[in-house]
């Protein structure tokens, strides 16, 4: 986590949702000969046996159809599997780790035990929300030509999406699929604030870590624990990113982005980024001056004999399976999200997450009772360790269902059966021999 | 079986008014207390029931007649006598006025209003009304009432009313759309209602007349606040239990309560109640600071402290929902929202009963005797004038018959069959106009008239 002693081996990740030069960066890290870096769901070795330069040639197309060849890793295998893994595909390595193969609320998942998460070195990666959405349009556009991957942007991503803002079908909808698109793109924002809850965590924006070698160098450092020479890293910065997923010639300014907009889509923006994402990013350094006041939309005329969402996906199918979403009188999980964030309070060698709309900031003044009956009543979560303090922030916002009862599951859970049927031996209750067939 | 006074309800649209007349409604049947039907109660029961069926099936052959047939709209909870916002007649209190709703889809709606003696009220076990809380009290025929009233905070009534769907708009989604999801209809129509602040401000402006004549006589009903109830029914239903004269104890309050805690409370009008809602405070999820500003402009911070509520708030833009985001955005760019669907159903939901109509340019019809159209959308002129024209007719002579009961009410058992039996041979040929035969059915079951419950 805040690595200051090198301890070797030594785990390190970069979270990020992507589109933030994480193939870049993870070339950058694995510039020094001793670290091990994979880069998103790609496969382990992909980066160490690639090559930069020609990357910066071909990588928009094999990160569409590459990009997710380890994706049920990911999502499946806890990540100490995960490290393991790492270490086993270059046992030689000092440092290991990877980049943009986790966003921090997947890692936070991903993790088995707090320790691990207090072991491992975690950077997030920021950028800024106006050029990610733009740059997430283009994936999906070119994702059109990738069936396997299109498809998940419309059965699980824009259906999550309409199932935290069910308002998306309010909205005009002047051709479907690039509402789809779209919304896709602004959903990679939103979904900033499951990122955004874990306190504590460091953040790098993408902008100035792509610019400025000296940061470059100290992330780099911090992550591997290894010394890196500024002339190695050098190339890095002057050569750019790799995965262009926008044209070279596309609009790089947010406000000039913004501005180029239709009405619709500010409406899309407006109503799917959370406030707490924005201010979030503003206190990390963003202008998002173009999000907060937009400026006039462009395309009004269009837009206002538009069908709404609902009724463009009604025509296209009266069945349209996403329509269900339509009918929703539950909170949704982002919605729940929006109102849990987390500040950090260390207190008697604990820490301690309290929501920041209780607006405690000290636990000097509270008695040991009254803290456990802020714990009681779920106001605040505590761990003896940051890691802990993560995973306690996981469960409070991810409830696990409660399992039924049940005698013979609990007791395999308890006793594996090997040392069930030791027990059952010794206690004397444990099958009787067969009787001989023969007399 | 115990005496008690009969309740009467009088509650702005929106305010916890169905509610408090079915708390009222169950504490009387719980406690075996509805107050004992007269003779002259017992036909005019009868009579009512009847006038109900014969003046609907009147309605529909008018409608058929001119061909509208499978288009017509109209919700049974206009079927009886006396369904329908009721209320006093200003120039002759003696009379009972009843709104009914009529749509015809692809061609508008319109409102029919009809005039009945007004004890046809009392068919009802709770007599209630939307309006003129002072006519009531002033009326001496309703001194040996206990007046009830539901309170709100107004705020939540106006957001309530923007997500509302009426009668009219319920029996179009039953008959013409029945997958639809309700949430998104309310929904999309909210959107446009919060985005016309013309609109809103109708709505306002009805509610602040409302305001305005019940808080000069706050204190002369018995008041049920709707957040009290959602919050502590068995405490507010065993207060209102009190003054009724009815014991109540803990455990009977939320036997009472359980059976109409959220859900919709009325048989035709299925949308009465929006599903997932009754929420307090959940105004603050849909309203915005410019709707805070009107209510401001019409002086709602002081109603607000004489009902007992905080003032109107501010809110914190930053904090808004995405809905508060879409409505804010479309008051920024001055726009409504018209992307409400529909347009039948559109016109149907409209606040016709709780809004102030007069920037809205409905068409209103001259009066009748007992009948008048207003606000009128109805492309076809002649349709609503063949429709007011049965009515008035229908009125003529169901109001003679409901006055041969209430000019020479019978005393007892003998005169009460004496009477149902005359009246029943002036129903016969009323009836046999009628296409259906369930009518002149109607006519031949007995009336029950049992010598221990005449007073």
């Amino acid at each position: 986590m805040s690595a200051t002693a090198t301890i070797h081996p030594r785990f390190f990740t970069v979270t990020s949702p992507g589109l933030s030069a994480t193939r870049w960066l993870s070339y950058a890290i694995a510039s020094h000969p001793d670290v091990f870096v994979a880069h998103g769901k790609h496969a382990l070795n992909a980066i160490h046996e690639g090559d930069f330069d020609v990357e910066k040639a071909v990588a928009h197309e094999e990160s569409l159809t590459r990009g997710n060849d380890l994706l049920d890793l990911y999502l499946r295998e806890p990540l100490e599997k995960v490290l393991q893994l790492y270490r086993k595909t270059k046992p030689e390595a000092r440092a290991f780790g990877c980049v943009h193969s986790y966003t921090m609320d997947s890692l936070v998942r991903a993790a088995r035990k707090p320790y691990t998460l207090d072991r491992i070195c975690v950077w997030n990666l920021l950028r800024h929300p106006v050029n990610f959405i733009a740059s997430h349009v283009s994936l999906v556009r070119s994702a059109e030509q990738h069936p396997p991957l299109y498809r998940q942007y419309v059965e699980r991503v824009f259906a999550q999406a309409l199932e935290a803002v069910p308002e998306l079908f309010l909205i005009d909808c002047p051709d479907y699929r690039e509402f789809l698109t779209f919304t896709v793109s602004c959903f990679g924002v939103a979904n900033l604030v499951c990122d955004f809850v874990y306190p504590e965590v460091r953040h790098v924006k993408m902008e100035e870590l792509t610019t400025r070698l000296d940061l470059l160098q100290s992330v780099c450092e911090d992550l591997t624990g290894l010394t890196y020479a500024k002339e190695s890293l050098e190339r890095f910065v002057r050569g750019g990113a790799i995965n262009a997923h926008r044209s070279s010639g596309g609009e790089r300014d947010p406000h000039a982005i913004v501005a180029g907009w239709a009405q619709w889509q500010q409406d899309i923006a407006r109503v799917m980024i959370p406030e707490v994402v924005c201010s979030f990013l503003e206190e990390k350094g963003y202008d998002l001056s173009m999000l907060r006041e937009m400026p006039p939309p462009v395309g009004d005329a269009k837009a206002s004999l538009s069908p709404c969402l609902g009724d463009c996906m009604t025509a296209l199918d009266p069945d349209h399976p996403l329509l269900r979403y339509k009918t929703q009188y539950r909170t949704s999980s982002l919605q729940t999200l929006l109102e849990e964030q987390f500040k950090l309070v260390r207190h008697q060698g604990r820490v301690y997450g309290v929501p920041r709309s209780l607006g405690i900031t000290d636990f000097t003044h509270l008695s040991a009772t009254e803290r456990r009956q802020y714990e009681k009543q779920g106001r605040c979560v505590s761990a003896k360790s940051l890691g802990g303090l993560w995973k306690a922030i996981f469960h409070r916002l991810n409830p696990r269902p409660v399992a039924r009862v049940n005698w013979r599951y609990t007791v395999g859970q308890w006793f594996p059966p090997q040392l069930l049927r030791f027990l059952l031996r010794v206690s004397g209750r444990g099958p009787k021999p067969l009787p001989p067939t023969e007399p | 079986m115990a005496m008690v006074c009969k309740p009467l309800v009088v509650g702005a649209p929106r305010s916890g008014f169905s509610l408090l007349i079915s708390v009222l409604h169950n504490l009387l049947a719980r406690r075996s207390v509805v107050p004992p039907r007269s003779a002259r109660e017992r036909v005019l029961t009868r009579t009512i029931e009847l006038a109900g069926f014969y003046m609907t099936q009147q309605f529909r052959a008018t409608f058929a007649r001119l061909g509208i047939t499978r288009d017509l709209i109209f919700n049974g909870e206009f079927h009886i006598l006396t369904g329908g916002p009721k209320w006093l007649n200003t120039a002759n209190p003696r009379l009972a006025c009843i709104r009914k709703y009529f749509g015809v889809r692809g061609r508008g709606d319109f409102l029919l209003v009809t005039s009945h003696p007004r004890e046809v009220l009392e068919y009802d076990a709770v007599v209630h009304s939307h309006t003129a809380p002072r006519a009531w009290l002033e009326e001496a025929y309703y001194d040996s009432f206990q007046k009830f009233t539901s309170i709100r905070n107004p705020i939540g009534i106006i957001n309530s009313a923007c997500f509302s769907l009426n009668a009219m708009a319920s029996q179009y989604i039953q008959m013409f759309l029945p997958g639809e999801s309700e949430d998104y209809i309310r929904q999309r129509h909210g959107l446009y209602k919060l985005t016309d602040l013309e609109f809103f401000r109708g709505l306002v402006r009805f509610l602040k007349g409302y305001l305005d004549e019940y808080l000069s006589h706050h204190g002369r009903y018995t008041v049920m606040r709707w957040e009290e109830l959602l919050t502590e029914p068995a405490k507010t239903i065993t207060r209102l239990a009190d003054a009724l004269q009815i014991e109540c104890s803990n455990r009977e309050a939320h036997a009472i309560w359980k059976p109409l805690d959220h859900i919709n409370l009325l048989r035709f009008h299925k949308h009465n109640f929006r599903k997932g809602k009754g929420i307090v405070g959940d105004w603050k999820n849909s309203l915005v600071n410019e709707h805070a500003e009107i209510f401001r402009e019409y002086g709602f911070d002081q109603y607000m402290d004489a009902l007992g509520y905080p003032p109107v708030p501010t809110l914190d833009p930053r904090s808004y929902t995405p809905y508060q985001k879409l409505v804010a955005t479309y008051l920024r760019r001055g726009e409504k929202y018209t992307n409400v669907g529909d347009p039948d159903l559109f016109g149907f939901a409209f606040n016709k009963s709780n809004i102030d109509t007069s920037a809205f340019g409905f068409k209103a019809f001259p009066a009748r005797k007992w009948t008048r159209v207003e606000r009128s959308t109805l492309t076809d002129d002649a349709v609503v004038e063949a429709v007011s024209a049965t009515a008035e007719q229908c009125c003529e002579r169901v109001n003679a018959l409901l006055s041969t009961v209430l000019d020479r009410p019978p005393e007892n058992l003998a005169e009460a069959r004496h009477c149902w039996s005359r009246l029943n041979a002036e129903w016969m040929p009323l009836m046999s106009e009628l296409a259906d035969p369930r009518g002149l059915a109607l006519c031949g079951q007995p009336l029950v008239l049992d010598d221990s419950e005449v007073r």
